[in-house]
């Protein structure tokens, strides 16, 4: 969980696009179903006319199909759970990018929004521009020079969001030292 | 496609009409059940080290409790409808020997 400051509000939160998850887990649909295609695939040509399976290695290939699965389906809330934990955050104060590499790594940036000096969106290809998704590449003046987000739904529009967000938080911290309050 | 189909049916009709194989040739094999008893315990073992990790993530790192409680859901149902095929069957099986 992120903890945010009292005054601190989430502006955007962003994931990598669905096409991206998509072309990961589609594999595993195939593989789901590869018993039954399999099965009717040798159905269709007839040669499961020459083999007649007993009572006991229909009970085995039940219980070793439905493992199969059960495997399978693990594996699918494995990648899932990579997918979402992959986060970009963006708040009126900072950006958070959290990036989850497998179960036990897990990398979290973090910078204010007024360190930002450049933005850079990257949509190279015919899927991602047909499908409108792209890598965004933020440049700092902190610790972290560069962050990359790969495969962002709509950079252009985002890029636009944390450029109006860091106006807003320079604006801000230009009318607190003006101020004198802070 | 059709030409693959064709080939494997005349490869087909070449072992059948030559009596190298034969149409419904009983196949069975016999496993003591419990072999298949142990190899269910492992694959829970391992089910259930995998969705305590999963779990944890879901808890200590997702951010809306509903999406990853409803995904929880759906993950634990499915599972269990595997586990209850796999338990169902083993049962006839063990009835069965």
């Amino acid at each position: 969980m992120i903890t945010l400051d009292n005054d601190e509000k989430i502006i955007l939160e962003v994931r990598k696009h669905w096409f991206v998850f998509w072309a990961q887990s589609s594999p595993l649909v195939f593989l789901i179903f590869f018993p039954f295609i399999i099965k009717m695939i040798l159905s269709v040509m007839g040669l499961s006319d020459i083999v007649v399976f007993g009572k006991h290695a229909q009970t085995f290939i039940t219980v070793i199909t439905a493992t199969w699965i059960w495997f399978i389906w693990v594996a699918f809330f494995i990648l899932w759970t990579d997918y979402y934990l992959d986060i970009l955050i963006l708040t009126n104060k900072r950006i958070i990018d959290i990036e989850q590499k497998g179960f036990f790594s897990r990398e979290i940036s973090t910078f204010r929004l007024d360190r930002i000096q450049d933005i850079t969106v990257d949509v190279n290809g015919v899927i991602p521009t047909f499908f409108d998704f792209g890598d965004i590449h933020i440049q700092t003046a902190g610790e972290v020079p560069e962050i990359s987000v790969k495969s962002i739904p709509d950079p252009h529009k985002v890029r636009e969001i944390v450029s109006r967000a860091q106006d807003e938080a320079i604006e801000k911290s230009r009318v607190v030292k003006v101020d004198g309050t802070q | 496609m059709r030409e693959i189909y064709f080939m494997v049916m005349d490869i087909k009709s070449f072992l059948i009409n030559n009596g190298i194989v034969k149409e419904g040739i009983p196949v069975d094999f016999f496993i003591q059940p419990k072999f298949l008893w142990i190899g269910l315990g492992v694959v829970l073992f391992l089910f259930a080290v995998v969705s305590l990790i999963l779990v944890y993530h879901w808890i200590t790192y997702g951010y809306k409790p509903l999406t990853t409680s409803f995904m929880g859901a759906i993950y634990f149902s499915m599972s269990f409808i595997l586990f209850s095929i796999i338990l169902v069957t083993l049962l006839g099986y063990s009835t069965m020997t």
